[in-house]
Protein backbone atom coordinates (compact mmCIF):
# COMPACT_ATOMS: atom_id res chain seq x y z
CA UNK A 1 0.00 0.00 0.00
CA UNK A 2 1.15 3.54 -0.74
CA UNK A 3 0.50 6.41 1.67
CA UNK A 4 0.83 9.85 0.11
CA UNK A 5 0.86 13.00 2.28
CA UNK A 6 -1.09 15.49 0.21
CA UNK A 7 -0.40 19.18 -0.36
CA UNK A 8 -3.05 21.87 -0.71
CA UNK A 9 -6.21 19.74 -0.49
CA UNK A 10 -8.63 18.81 2.28
CA UNK A 11 -7.73 15.12 2.84
CA UNK A 12 -4.27 14.95 4.48
CA UNK A 13 -3.50 11.54 2.98
CA UNK A 14 -4.30 9.40 -0.05
CA UNK A 15 -3.92 5.62 0.24
CA UNK A 16 -3.76 3.38 -2.82
CA UNK A 17 -2.34 0.19 -4.24
CA UNK A 18 -0.80 -0.65 -7.57
CA UNK A 19 -0.99 -4.15 -8.99
CA UNK A 20 1.24 -3.72 -12.00
CA UNK A 21 -0.56 -1.09 -14.04
CA UNK A 22 -3.86 -1.51 -12.23
CA UNK A 23 -4.98 0.99 -9.60
CA UNK A 24 -6.86 -0.38 -6.58
CA UNK A 25 -7.87 0.56 -3.05
CA UNK A 26 -7.89 4.34 -3.53
CA UNK A 27 -8.93 6.15 -0.35
CA UNK A 28 -8.87 9.88 0.33
CA UNK A 29 -8.68 10.02 4.12
CA UNK A 30 -8.85 12.41 7.05
CA UNK A 31 -10.99 15.17 5.58
CA UNK A 32 -12.73 16.56 2.54
CA UNK A 33 -15.94 15.49 0.92
CA UNK A 34 -16.37 11.84 1.83
CA UNK A 35 -19.15 11.16 -0.65
CA UNK A 36 -17.29 12.49 -3.67
CA UNK A 37 -14.09 10.80 -2.51
CA UNK A 38 -15.84 7.44 -2.29
CA UNK A 39 -17.33 7.91 -5.74
CA UNK A 40 -13.90 8.69 -7.19
CA UNK A 41 -12.49 5.60 -5.48
CA UNK A 42 -15.20 3.37 -6.93
CA UNK A 43 -14.82 4.81 -10.41
CA UNK A 44 -11.06 4.28 -10.35
CA UNK A 45 -11.07 0.79 -8.81
CA UNK A 46 -9.34 -1.79 -10.99
CA UNK A 47 -8.67 0.53 -13.92
CA UNK A 48 -5.50 0.71 -16.01
CA UNK A 49 -3.16 3.60 -15.22
CA UNK A 50 -3.01 4.53 -18.90
CA UNK A 51 -6.73 5.14 -18.75
CA UNK A 52 -6.80 6.81 -15.34
CA UNK A 53 -3.83 9.19 -15.35
CA UNK A 54 -5.07 11.51 -18.15
CA UNK A 55 -8.37 11.87 -16.29
CA UNK A 56 -6.68 12.91 -13.04
CA UNK A 57 -3.95 15.23 -14.27
CA UNK A 58 -4.24 18.97 -13.76
CA UNK A 59 -7.75 19.22 -12.30
CA UNK A 60 -7.98 22.40 -10.22
CA UNK A 61 -10.00 22.83 -7.03
CA UNK A 62 -7.95 24.89 -4.59
CA UNK A 63 -4.31 25.91 -4.17
CA UNK A 64 -3.66 25.07 -7.85
CA UNK A 65 -4.43 21.42 -7.26
CA UNK A 66 -7.24 19.03 -6.36
CA UNK A 67 -7.83 15.53 -4.97
CA UNK A 68 -7.55 13.92 -8.43
CA UNK A 69 -4.46 16.00 -9.25
CA UNK A 70 -2.80 14.97 -5.98
CA UNK A 71 -3.58 11.33 -6.74
CA UNK A 72 -1.98 11.80 -10.15
CA UNK A 73 1.17 13.16 -8.51
CA UNK A 74 1.20 10.33 -5.96
CA UNK A 75 0.95 7.66 -8.67
CA UNK A 76 3.74 9.30 -10.63
CA UNK A 77 6.00 9.30 -7.56
CA UNK A 78 5.18 5.64 -6.92
CA UNK A 79 6.01 4.70 -10.53
CA UNK A 80 9.30 6.60 -10.32
CA UNK A 81 10.18 4.76 -7.10
CA UNK A 82 10.10 8.02 -5.11
CA UNK A 83 7.15 6.95 -2.96
CA UNK A 84 7.84 3.84 -0.89
CA UNK A 85 5.36 0.99 -0.80
CA UNK A 86 4.52 0.33 2.84
CA UNK A 87 3.85 -3.02 4.43
CA UNK A 88 0.10 -3.18 5.03
CA UNK A 89 -1.28 -3.23 8.56
CA UNK A 90 -3.08 -6.54 8.27
CA UNK A 91 -6.50 -7.36 9.68
CA UNK A 92 -7.93 -10.84 10.21
CA UNK A 93 -11.70 -10.80 9.76
CA UNK A 94 -13.29 -13.96 11.13
CA UNK A 95 -15.79 -15.31 8.61
CA UNK A 96 -18.14 -16.76 11.23
CA UNK A 97 -20.32 -15.10 13.85
CA UNK A 98 -19.98 -16.34 17.43
CA UNK A 99 -22.04 -16.48 20.62
CA UNK A 100 -19.41 -17.55 23.16
CA UNK A 101 -15.65 -17.10 22.85
CA UNK A 102 -12.55 -16.95 25.04
CA UNK A 103 -9.87 -14.29 24.60
CA UNK A 104 -6.35 -14.73 25.93
CA UNK A 105 -3.05 -12.84 25.73
CA UNK A 106 0.58 -13.18 26.74
CA UNK A 107 1.05 -16.90 26.24
CA UNK A 108 4.80 -16.23 26.42
CA UNK A 109 5.80 -19.62 25.09
CA UNK A 110 3.84 -21.55 27.73
CA UNK A 111 2.53 -24.68 25.97
CA UNK A 112 0.75 -26.01 29.06
CA UNK A 113 -1.14 -22.73 29.57
CA UNK A 114 -2.20 -22.66 25.94
CA UNK A 115 -3.47 -26.25 26.15
CA UNK A 116 -5.63 -25.23 29.13
CA UNK A 117 -7.07 -22.29 27.19
CA UNK A 118 -7.86 -24.48 24.20
CA UNK A 119 -9.84 -26.90 26.39
CA UNK A 120 -12.36 -24.27 27.51
CA UNK A 121 -16.03 -24.85 26.50
CA UNK A 122 -16.26 -22.08 23.90
CA UNK A 123 -16.78 -21.85 20.14
CA UNK A 124 -13.41 -20.21 19.55
CA UNK A 125 -10.31 -18.99 21.37
CA UNK A 126 -8.59 -15.82 20.19
CA UNK A 127 -5.16 -14.62 21.31
CA UNK A 128 -4.21 -10.93 21.44
CA UNK A 129 -0.51 -11.45 20.95
CA UNK A 130 2.80 -12.50 22.47
CA UNK A 131 2.45 -16.17 21.80
CA UNK A 132 6.19 -16.13 22.28
CA UNK A 133 8.24 -14.94 25.23
CA UNK A 134 11.83 -14.54 26.36
CA UNK A 135 11.99 -17.83 28.30
CA UNK A 136 9.29 -19.86 26.60
CA UNK A 137 9.00 -22.90 24.38
CA UNK A 138 8.22 -20.67 21.42
CA UNK A 139 8.43 -23.35 18.76
CA UNK A 140 6.20 -25.62 20.86
CA UNK A 141 3.55 -22.92 21.22
CA UNK A 142 3.61 -21.95 17.56
CA UNK A 143 3.31 -25.58 16.47
CA UNK A 144 0.31 -26.06 18.78
CA UNK A 145 -1.25 -22.88 17.39
CA UNK A 146 -0.74 -24.12 13.84
CA UNK A 147 -2.25 -27.53 14.61
CA UNK A 148 -5.26 -26.08 16.42
CA UNK A 149 -5.68 -23.21 13.92
CA UNK A 150 -5.83 -20.70 16.77
CA UNK A 151 -6.51 -17.17 15.54
CA UNK A 152 -4.11 -14.63 17.00
CA UNK A 153 -2.59 -11.22 16.35
CA UNK A 154 1.04 -10.25 16.67
CA UNK A 155 2.47 -8.84 19.86
CA UNK A 156 5.93 -7.25 20.01
CA UNK A 157 7.58 -10.48 21.23
CA UNK A 158 6.18 -12.31 18.20
CA UNK A 159 8.09 -9.85 16.01
CA UNK A 160 11.32 -9.78 17.99
CA UNK A 161 11.70 -13.21 19.63
CA UNK A 162 11.55 -15.55 16.70
CA UNK A 163 11.29 -19.31 16.89
CA UNK A 164 14.24 -21.46 15.94
CA UNK A 165 12.42 -23.20 13.08
CA UNK A 166 12.14 -21.10 9.90
CA UNK A 167 8.57 -22.25 9.16
CA UNK A 168 7.46 -21.08 12.63
CA UNK A 169 9.22 -17.75 12.19
CA UNK A 170 7.48 -17.24 8.87
CA UNK A 171 4.13 -18.21 10.41
CA UNK A 172 4.56 -15.52 13.09
CA UNK A 173 5.76 -12.95 10.57
CA UNK A 174 2.63 -13.37 8.47
CA UNK A 175 0.22 -13.05 11.40
CA UNK A 176 -2.24 -10.15 11.36
CA UNK A 177 -2.06 -7.10 13.61
CA UNK A 178 -5.79 -6.57 14.11
CA UNK A 179 -8.51 -9.12 14.75
CA UNK A 180 -12.15 -8.50 13.84
CA UNK A 181 -15.03 -10.80 14.65
CA UNK A 182 -18.73 -10.66 15.28
CA UNK A 183 -20.22 -11.75 18.61
CA UNK A 184 -23.99 -11.74 18.16
CA UNK A 185 -24.70 -8.16 17.13
CA UNK A 186 -21.50 -6.93 18.76
CA UNK A 187 -18.67 -5.87 16.43
CA UNK A 188 -15.40 -6.81 18.13
CA UNK A 189 -11.90 -5.46 17.48
CA UNK A 190 -8.74 -6.88 19.05
CA UNK A 191 -5.09 -5.84 18.97
CA UNK A 192 -2.10 -6.13 21.27
CA UNK A 193 -1.11 -2.49 21.82
CA UNK A 194 -0.02 0.81 20.33
CA UNK A 195 3.23 -0.66 19.00
CA UNK A 196 1.40 -0.96 15.67
CA UNK A 197 1.72 2.81 15.19
CA UNK A 198 5.51 2.44 15.01
CA UNK A 199 5.22 0.31 11.86
CA UNK A 200 5.85 2.10 8.58
CA UNK A 201 2.48 1.20 7.06
CA UNK A 202 0.51 2.76 9.91
CA UNK A 203 -1.67 5.76 9.18
CA UNK A 204 -3.77 7.75 11.63
CA UNK A 205 -6.59 7.51 9.11
CA UNK A 206 -6.52 3.78 8.34
CA UNK A 207 -9.33 1.50 9.55
CA UNK A 208 -9.12 0.87 13.33
CA UNK A 209 -6.37 3.47 13.88
CA UNK A 210 -8.86 5.66 15.73
CA UNK A 211 -9.72 2.89 18.19
CA UNK A 212 -6.04 2.03 18.69
CA UNK A 213 -4.95 5.64 19.24
CA UNK A 214 -7.77 6.33 21.66
CA UNK A 215 -6.81 3.32 23.77
CA UNK A 216 -3.03 3.69 23.67
CA UNK A 217 -2.25 7.38 23.19
CA UNK A 218 -5.26 9.13 24.73
CA UNK A 219 -6.23 6.92 27.66
CA UNK A 220 -2.89 5.16 28.29
CA UNK A 221 -4.68 1.80 28.16
CA UNK A 222 -7.54 3.07 30.37
CA UNK A 223 -5.12 4.15 33.14
CA UNK A 224 -5.74 7.88 32.57
CA UNK A 225 -9.31 8.20 33.78
CA UNK A 226 -9.22 12.01 33.54
CA UNK A 227 -9.71 11.75 29.77
CA UNK A 228 -12.63 9.30 29.89
CA UNK A 229 -15.06 12.09 29.01
CA UNK A 230 -13.11 12.83 25.81
CA UNK A 231 -12.72 9.12 25.08
CA UNK A 232 -16.45 8.63 25.42
CA UNK A 233 -17.07 11.52 23.00
CA UNK A 234 -14.71 9.93 20.48
CA UNK A 235 -16.46 6.54 20.68
CA UNK A 236 -19.21 8.10 18.56
CA UNK A 237 -16.79 7.73 15.64
CA UNK A 238 -15.78 4.12 16.40
CA UNK A 239 -16.51 1.40 13.88
CA UNK A 240 -16.84 -1.32 16.55
CA UNK A 241 -18.73 -1.95 19.80
CA UNK A 242 -16.04 -3.77 21.76
CA UNK A 243 -12.29 -3.07 21.83
CA UNK A 244 -9.95 -5.73 23.23
CA UNK A 245 -6.28 -5.08 23.90
CA UNK A 246 -3.41 -6.46 26.03
CA UNK A 247 0.08 -5.09 26.77
CA UNK A 248 -0.23 -3.83 30.36
CA UNK A 249 -0.56 -7.17 32.21
CA UNK A 250 -3.76 -5.82 33.74
CA UNK A 251 -7.37 -6.97 33.67
CA UNK A 252 -9.99 -4.30 33.24
CA UNK A 253 -13.43 -3.78 31.74
CA UNK A 254 -14.80 -0.28 31.18
CA UNK A 255 -17.90 0.79 29.29
CA UNK A 256 -17.89 4.33 27.86
CA UNK A 257 -20.83 5.45 25.80
CA UNK A 258 -21.87 2.49 23.70
CA UNK A 259 -18.41 0.94 23.56
CA UNK A 260 -16.89 -1.68 25.87
CA UNK A 261 -13.12 -1.67 26.44
CA UNK A 262 -11.43 -4.77 27.84
CA UNK A 263 -7.79 -5.00 28.86
CA UNK A 264 -6.76 -8.66 28.71
CA UNK A 265 -3.98 -9.70 31.08
CA UNK A 266 -1.53 -12.62 30.85
CA UNK A 267 -2.79 -16.18 30.36
CA UNK A 268 -0.79 -17.46 33.29
CA UNK A 269 -0.85 -15.37 36.44
CA UNK A 270 0.65 -16.80 39.60
CA UNK A 271 -0.47 -20.42 39.73
CA UNK A 272 -3.64 -19.80 37.73
CA UNK A 273 -4.73 -19.48 34.13
CA UNK A 274 -6.97 -16.55 33.20
CA UNK A 275 -9.00 -15.57 30.18
CA UNK A 276 -11.91 -13.34 29.22
CA UNK A 277 -15.16 -15.08 28.45
CA UNK A 278 -17.36 -13.13 26.04
CA UNK A 279 -20.93 -14.21 25.50
CA UNK A 280 -23.79 -12.81 23.49
CA UNK A 281 -26.85 -13.73 25.52
CA UNK A 282 -30.24 -12.10 25.91
CA UNK A 283 -29.37 -9.64 23.14
CA UNK A 284 -26.48 -8.20 25.11
CA UNK A 285 -22.77 -8.63 25.68
CA UNK A 286 -21.74 -10.46 28.83
CA UNK A 287 -18.15 -10.27 30.02
CA UNK A 288 -16.46 -12.28 32.74
CA UNK A 289 -12.85 -12.84 33.75
CA UNK A 290 -12.46 -16.59 34.21
CA UNK A 291 -9.85 -18.36 36.30
CA UNK A 292 -8.72 -21.98 35.93
CA UNK A 293 -6.58 -23.48 38.69
CA UNK A 294 -3.34 -25.09 37.58
CA UNK B 1 -15.93 24.11 17.36
CA UNK B 2 -13.94 25.33 14.40
CA UNK B 3 -17.13 26.80 12.96
CA UNK B 4 -17.60 28.91 16.12
CA UNK B 5 -14.12 30.33 15.61
CA UNK B 6 -14.59 30.87 11.88
CA UNK B 7 -17.79 32.81 12.62
CA UNK B 8 -15.91 35.43 14.64
CA UNK B 9 -15.98 39.00 13.31
CA UNK B 10 -13.11 39.92 11.01
CA UNK B 11 -11.59 42.41 13.48
CA UNK B 12 -11.22 39.58 16.01
CA UNK B 13 -9.88 37.10 13.46
CA UNK B 14 -7.29 39.71 12.47
CA UNK B 15 -5.69 39.63 15.93
CA UNK B 16 -5.54 35.88 16.44
CA UNK B 17 -4.00 32.87 14.75
CA UNK B 18 -6.18 29.76 14.82
CA UNK B 19 -4.93 26.18 15.01
CA UNK B 20 -7.42 23.33 14.87
CA UNK B 21 -6.25 19.97 16.24
CA UNK B 22 -7.78 16.75 14.98
CA UNK B 23 -8.32 14.31 17.85
CA UNK B 24 -8.19 11.40 15.42
CA UNK B 25 -4.47 12.00 14.93
CA UNK B 26 -1.42 11.38 17.09
CA UNK B 27 -0.55 15.07 16.85
CA UNK B 28 -4.02 16.12 18.03
CA UNK B 29 -4.02 13.70 20.97
CA UNK B 30 -0.54 14.89 21.98
CA UNK B 31 -1.69 18.51 21.97
CA UNK B 32 -4.83 17.61 23.95
CA UNK B 33 -2.72 15.95 26.65
CA UNK B 34 -0.18 18.83 26.69
CA UNK B 35 -3.00 21.24 27.41
CA UNK B 36 -4.23 18.90 30.18
CA UNK B 37 -7.64 18.96 28.58
CA UNK B 38 -10.19 16.42 29.71
CA UNK B 39 -13.23 16.91 27.51
CA UNK B 40 -14.21 17.75 23.98
CA UNK B 41 -14.52 20.23 22.45
CA UNK B 42 -11.92 22.50 24.05
CA UNK B 43 -10.53 25.95 23.24
CA UNK B 44 -7.14 27.18 24.49
CA UNK B 45 -5.79 30.70 24.21
CA UNK B 46 -2.02 31.07 24.42
CA UNK B 47 -1.60 27.47 25.63
CA UNK B 48 -4.14 27.93 28.41
CA UNK B 49 -7.37 26.00 28.40
CA UNK B 50 -10.23 28.51 28.48
CA UNK B 51 -13.33 26.65 27.34
CA UNK B 52 -13.84 22.94 27.86
CA UNK B 53 -16.70 20.61 26.94
CA UNK B 54 -18.64 23.56 25.58
CA UNK B 55 -18.97 25.68 22.48
CA UNK B 56 -19.02 29.13 24.07
CA UNK B 57 -21.44 31.85 23.02
CA UNK B 58 -19.67 34.13 20.57
CA UNK B 59 -19.70 37.08 23.01
CA UNK B 60 -17.91 34.97 25.67
CA UNK B 61 -15.27 33.89 23.18
CA UNK B 62 -14.76 37.47 21.99
CA UNK B 63 -14.51 38.71 25.58
CA UNK B 64 -11.89 36.07 26.41
CA UNK B 65 -9.85 37.00 23.33
CA UNK B 66 -10.11 40.74 23.94
CA UNK B 67 -9.07 40.30 27.56
CA UNK B 68 -5.78 38.85 26.33
CA UNK B 69 -4.98 40.56 23.08
CA UNK B 70 -6.37 44.09 23.18
CA UNK B 71 -5.32 46.90 25.43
Amino acid sequence: MYIYKTKGICPPEIHFQLAGNILTGVRFVGGGCRGNAQLISRLLEGRELSEVLPLLKGIQCRNDTSCPDQLFQAIQLAREGKLREEEPITVYEAPASYQRVAVIAEVNGNVEALRVALRQPVEAVFCLGNLTGPAGDNDGVVELVRREKLVFVQGPFDRTLPCTKPENREFLRRAPLYLRFQLGRCRVLGFYSGFIQELSGFSDYAPYSLELLMVSNLSDYLRNESVFSALEAMTEQFSVDLVLFASTNEWKHVRLGKVDFINVGPLKEGGQFKYVLLEWAGEELQVSFETVKA
Amino acid sequence: MAEAVKALPQEIRDIIEVHEWDMRTREGIKRFLELKAKSLPSIALDNELVFEAVIPPQEDLIAAIKARYTG
